[in-house]
């Protein structure tokens, strides 16, 4: 992808009052190099770089950070250098469901094709019921990935797994090969607000929903992308959700940021049904002194135990 | 795409959301609550987060989250037009309009110069309005800092790497004096937030100084860079002053090798070569045989032109 | 005339079988019959443009019960499309003589399922009109993949063994059937390519029918085991079994030499062939039904018995289910009418007189079909991660009214098929069967 100066978003943002303020969150500097497709104004501007240095440099250089859109094949790269992980700490979760509602507005996937559930879990009669956030795992070795006959789904290089809707076949095999039912089919056609429905189409939005075709938890590489985390972390006001680059052994719940591995290594993290030999890409601290008591919600209190091993 | 993610991975959204409050004032709704008439229910209040930040001793920020609670729940508010004055309230102290974005973030960099709206012991007010609207009252915050300098530096003797703070203020007189008994925070930059370097942060001893050892060892990019921050968090007379420096002692990165490897879940271009073998070699052979045997049937029909005898007559013969 | 034969006796009875075999107009009751399976269709088709406008969501499938009866039914499509395999290769290959007049029925048999197996896939799709990206963007690594190729090649080569053996009879057709229209005459005349009888062309038909029939069967197992590992290459309880394949395979031999013993009995009685299908081959069809219901049932013991002995959390919900829960009265109706009862029956030579073994074959066949429900669904109302917060109605898949027509009109469009076929070509081979008397008359028997 080229970039190229575009005078109107420029002429946008120098409305704004002295302007500098502006630079940082919605214009980025082009490399020195890239001189070929840059109009030299004369005019210089001052901005700051990334290391928090101010630079003083050619208006020309100034490039609108466009809302990318990542075409179907471009999706197929992954974000370059990055492998995305995420923590759950099921000791704090208290089914408030922020998580579900943000992924459900962001994702337009209404209830009957939930990316994210959160969900009543007892190990045993005797331990106490506990709430578990699932979602697609991004296994590393996906069986749902495997058994796709058209490429439509494929795991990219930051490990993240996602659906090319406009390649889907909907045979639906991925969703029986995977094992913790993340995926969601669009049985009929899907119902959308005219600007969604008219938005391009990007595997890293997974908006819109096709009918026909399987969609899922996508770890928002759209907000990635822009250096934010996806929404159902963001939305959580407890924390619950950490995310992060395993290549930087670091997560973080929006509080705080810690290493991946300590975390793991002292809260004892573990992975969903780890014997399926999927390898999923989140993992789970158990929820083991939890300072607050589990309390079924509609959904559950009449339900007895959901789940027994 | 490049520049775009490799800019972007550092922004200064991530940086700075991670800081805790700084200046938490409430809104001053009441006074603009006029409309006793409207039969609308009352506006909700709009809270502001105003917080001055300055970064590598140069850059001098001005930072206001707007957010508001509504239906129980704490939104940011995007899209409101925020004033910022120095000193005080009044169209020739307006220093910049900024509207706030989807993180109800509103940012102004201070201009150069700035220096000499300073007092004499350096230190400023800034002021922050926002508009009214339909949904909101305007509200006013201010906040009081100090300049301050402060500088860090990075050193590597015999393997072992130190990092240096120092930390110095204007005294009244206006004489730059080195200030203790400051806490200071050490980081390193990661994707989504500030990594601690240790459990907890450092005090500056009466030189205004820190010494600390960096023993981490962690990933930096692939060529091992590692961003190392240095802050002052929500100090009452300085607010916040960061420092940040670039350097390679982090362990370079390198790619897992096992993503483009030939396995049953790689894309069809990647397919295992034993895989591809055995299928085509099944494929080849067996349509080799329905060829052949095609080929004998057209075989067949040639005969029927060569011969149109029937045989068969004689065979019972 | 061309191949008039001269022995006087020998003639005559060779006229009489081409009389006999040759293939006859409806009557009424085909009339009716054929006019029935295409409304049944029809209004199958209806339904299923409705589907494509509409979605899946006009069936009952939702994300968990996520593959229905339309998979279901593609099994069964697929594993009586074994039976071509069993009688026109494994029996040949093994020397049975008598198999003869039977071949036909089970190539019908065979090219009909197997054409609609592929038919109720592309049903099952959710993007029908993207079938182009199976071939463009094929994936090997996916069972899918695989079952595509090893289907397509089974139906050529099931075309072909239908097909080379006929061609000696549309020689005959060529020549002596006349009171055909023009076009059937026309389409005898060039499928016969020219057929001669020369001893050349002989020898290169019976040379390719023997390739073919060793050719077949890696083909036909390979069809039904990648069939079955469109199961078991998945972790579900239930699917997640070693035992798939060969369970599979059996399943398939039982279900198709039922649907032979069906279409034998109803062909003889439509077309009044007692002399040609007679309570001999149903004798020894019933031996054979025996035998391989006997291997199924082996096999059924093994996929049911060794997990109910571990009761693995992940499968005893599902065995349960089977056993003692909601699909018990099916399950155990299955295991009873499909299988041991025809064990039983079957034992005793009374019960392999044709009527009998009719109303056996039809139990078979249907035990077949819902055996096959059985093997796809409970599965998926089991998955690992608990089923909470979904409609009452993703919990317990019932098929919708027109999911069961859409099925039902493939069934009939299966029927369909070997209707036409058998209207167009000799049910019985001719030119075989009259070899085999000529054989038998110089004192070898035919059914040995
Ligand atoms: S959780 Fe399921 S859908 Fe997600 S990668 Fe793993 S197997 Fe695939
Ligand atoms: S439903 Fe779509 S994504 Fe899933 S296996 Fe089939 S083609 Fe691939």
């Amino acid at each position: 992808m080229k970039p190229t100066v575009q005078h109107n978003d420029r002429r946008e943002f120098l409305k704004k009052g002295l302007g500098i303020a502006a630079v940082a969150s919605s214009v980025t500097v082009l490399h020195a190099f890239q001189t070929d497709s840059v109009e030299i104004t004369g005019e210089m501007v001052k901005l700051l770089s990334p290391e928090g240095e101010i630079v003083e440099i050619d208006k020309g250089f100034l490039k609108p950070i466009p809302e990318v859109h990542i075409s179907p094949e471009a999706a197929r790269e992954g974000i370059p250098n990055r492998r995305f992980v995420m923590v759950i700490d099921l000791a704090r979760c208290k089914n408030l469901r922020k998580c579900h509602d943000a992924c459900e507005k962001m994702h337009h996937c209404g209830p009957d094709n939930e990316f994210l559930k959160v969900l009543k879990m007892q190990d045993t009669k005797l331990a106490a019921p506990y709430w578990q956030p699932t979602m697609c795992f991004h296994c590393d070795e996906p069986p749902c990935v495997k058994v796709c006959p058209v490429d439509a789904t494929y795991k990219r290089e930051d490990g993240i797994v996602l659906i090319d809707t406009d390649r889907c076949i909907g045979c639906r095999f991925c969703m029986v090969a995977c094992p913790y039912s993340a995926r969601t089919f669009d049985w009929s056609e899907p119902k959308f607000p005219l600007e969604v429905a008219h938005q391009h189409y990007s595997p890293e939005t997974s908006v819109p929903a096709k009918m026909g075709t399987v969609s899922k938890c996508d770890f928002c590489p759209d907000m990635t992308r822009k250096g934010e985390m996806p929404h159902c972390v963001s939305a959580c006001p407890n924390g619950v959700f950490y995310f992060g680059d395993e290549y930087e052994d670091a997560v973080s719940n929006g509080e705080e940021t810690v290493r991946l591995s300590e975390l793991l290594r002292d809260r004892a993290g573990y992975r969903y049904l780890e014997d399926m030999g999927t390898k999923p890409r989140v993992y789970y601290l158990p929820p083991a002194n939890r300072s607050f008591p589990f309390e079924d919600d509609e959904f559950t209190k009449n339900k007895g135990h959901e789940h027994e091993k | 795409m490049k520049f775009i993610t490799t800019n972007i991975k550092n922004p200064w959204v991530s940086r700075f959301l991670m800081a805790t409050a700084v200046v938490f004032l409430m809104a001053f709704s009441a006074v603009a609550q006029t409309e006793s008439d409207s039969t609308e229910a009352e506006k909700p209040d709009l809270s502001l987060e105003f917080r001055y930040i300055e970064a590598n001793n140069k850059t001098k920020i001005l930072e206001l989250i707007a957010k508001a609670k509504l239906e129980g729940i704490w939104q940011s508010q995007k899209g409101i037009q925020v004033h910022f004055y120095r000193d005080a309230e009044d169209e020739a102290n307006l220093l910049g309009n900024v509207a706030t974005d989807d993180h109800g973030l509103a940012r102004y960099i201070l201009p150069e110069g700035v220096e000499k709206y300073a007092g004499a012991g350096g230190e400023y007010t800034f002021v922050a309005v926002t508009d009214g609207t339909e949904q909101f009252d305007p509200v006013s915050v201010e906040v009081i800092v100090a300049e301050s300098s402060f500088e860090m530096s990075l050193s590597e003797e015999d393997s072992v790497r130190q990092v240096h703070i120092s930390l110095q203020a204007l005294d009244a007189e206006g004489n730059e004096v080195p200030v203790g008994e400051v806490e200071v925070h050490l980081y390193i930059q990661r994707l989504f937030g500030l990594l601690p370097l240790s459990e907890d942060p450092e005090t500056t001893d009466e030189n205004g100084e820190v010494t600390a050892d960096f023993s981490t060892v962690i990933g930096g990019d692939t060529a091992g860079n590692l961003i190392i921050v240095a802050k002052i968090e929500d100090h009452e007379r300085f607010g916040n002053v960061e420092f940040q420096r670039k350097i390679k002692w982090g362990t370079p990165l390198i790619i897992d090798p096992n993503l483009s490897a030939r396995e049953l879940w790689s894309s069809r271009a990647n397919a295992p070569i034993y895989l591809i073998a055995i299928v085509n070699t099944m494929l080849i052979g067996i349509w080799g045989v329905i060829l052949y045997i095609l080929f004998q049937t057209y075989k067949i029909s040639k005969i029927s032109k060569v011969s149109t005898r029937s045989p068969k007559l004689e065979k019972h013969h | 005339m061309r191949n008039k034969v001269t022995t006087k006796a020998s003639g005559d009875r060779t006229d009489a079988i081409t009389m006999d075999l040759m293939p006859r107009p409806f009557g009424r009751l085909g009339h009716i019959w054929v006019a029935v399976l295409l409304i049944i269709c029809a209004i199958g088709l209806y339904f299923y443009i409705e589907q494509i406008r509409y979605g899946l969501g006009i069936t009952a499938m939702r994300d968990y019960s996520t593959w229905g009866i339309y998979i279901a039914n593609f099994v069964f499509f697929v594993a009586i499309s074994l039976v071509g395999s069993l009688m026109s290769a494994i029996l040949k290959l093994s020397g049975a003589h008598w198999r003869t007049p039977l071949t036909r029925i089970s190539e019908i048999i065979a090219v009909a399922s197997i054409l609609f197996a592929a038919l109720v896939i592309v049903v099952d799709m959710g993007r029908p009109d993207r079938f182009m990206n199976v071939l463009l963007h094929a994936r090997i690594q996916s069972p899918i993949t695989w079952d595509v190729i090893v289907i397509s090649t089974y139906l050529v080569i099931s075309l072909l063994l239908l097909y080379l053996p006929l061609i000696p009879d549309l020689a005959i057709l060529r020549d002596h059937h006349k009171d055909g229209s023009k076009w059937q005459h026309n389409l005898y005349k060039v499928l016969a390519l020219g057929w001669s009888h020369h001893p050349e062309q002989e020898k290169i038909l019976r040379r390719s029918e023997q390739i073919l029939a060793i050719l077949i069967i890696p083909v036909a197992f390979g069809i039904h085991t990648v069939t079955s590992w469109l199961f078991a290459t998945t972790l579900r309880p239930g699917w997640d079994s070693n035992n798939f394949g060969p369970y599979f395979i059996s399943g398939a031999f039982m279900v198709g030499a039922g649907g032979v013993i069906a279409a034998m009995y109803i062909f003889r009685k439509a077309y009044s062939l007692d002399n040609y299908l007679t309570d001999k081959h149903f004798d020894y069809m019933g031996k054979l039904l025996v035998l391989l219901s006997l291997v199924y049932l082996y096999f059924n013991i093994n996929e049911y018995f060794v997990p109910a002995y571990k009761m693995k959390a992940a499968e005893s919900a599902h065995l349960k289910q089977l056993f003692f829960g909601s699909y018990s009265p099916l399950f155990w109706s299955v295991q009873i009418f499909g299988m041991v009862i025809p064990i039983l029956v079957l034992m005793f030579r009374r019960g392999r007189k044709p009527f009998p073994m009719f109303v056996i074959a039809i139990m078979v066949i249907v035990g077949a079909w819902f055996k096959r429900f059985l093997i796809v669904i409970p599965t998926l109302s089991h998955p690992f991660i608990p089923m909470t917060r979904v409609p009452e109605s993703w919990q317990h898949y019932m098929p919708t009214f027109k999911e069961w027509w859409i099925t039902g009109s493939t069934l009939a469009g299966a029927l369909l098929i070997i209707t036409f076929l058998s209207r167009l070509f000799p049910i019985i081979p001719i030119a075989e069967t009259i070899e085999h008397e000529e054989a038998a008359r110089k004192g070898k028997p035919i059914l040995d």
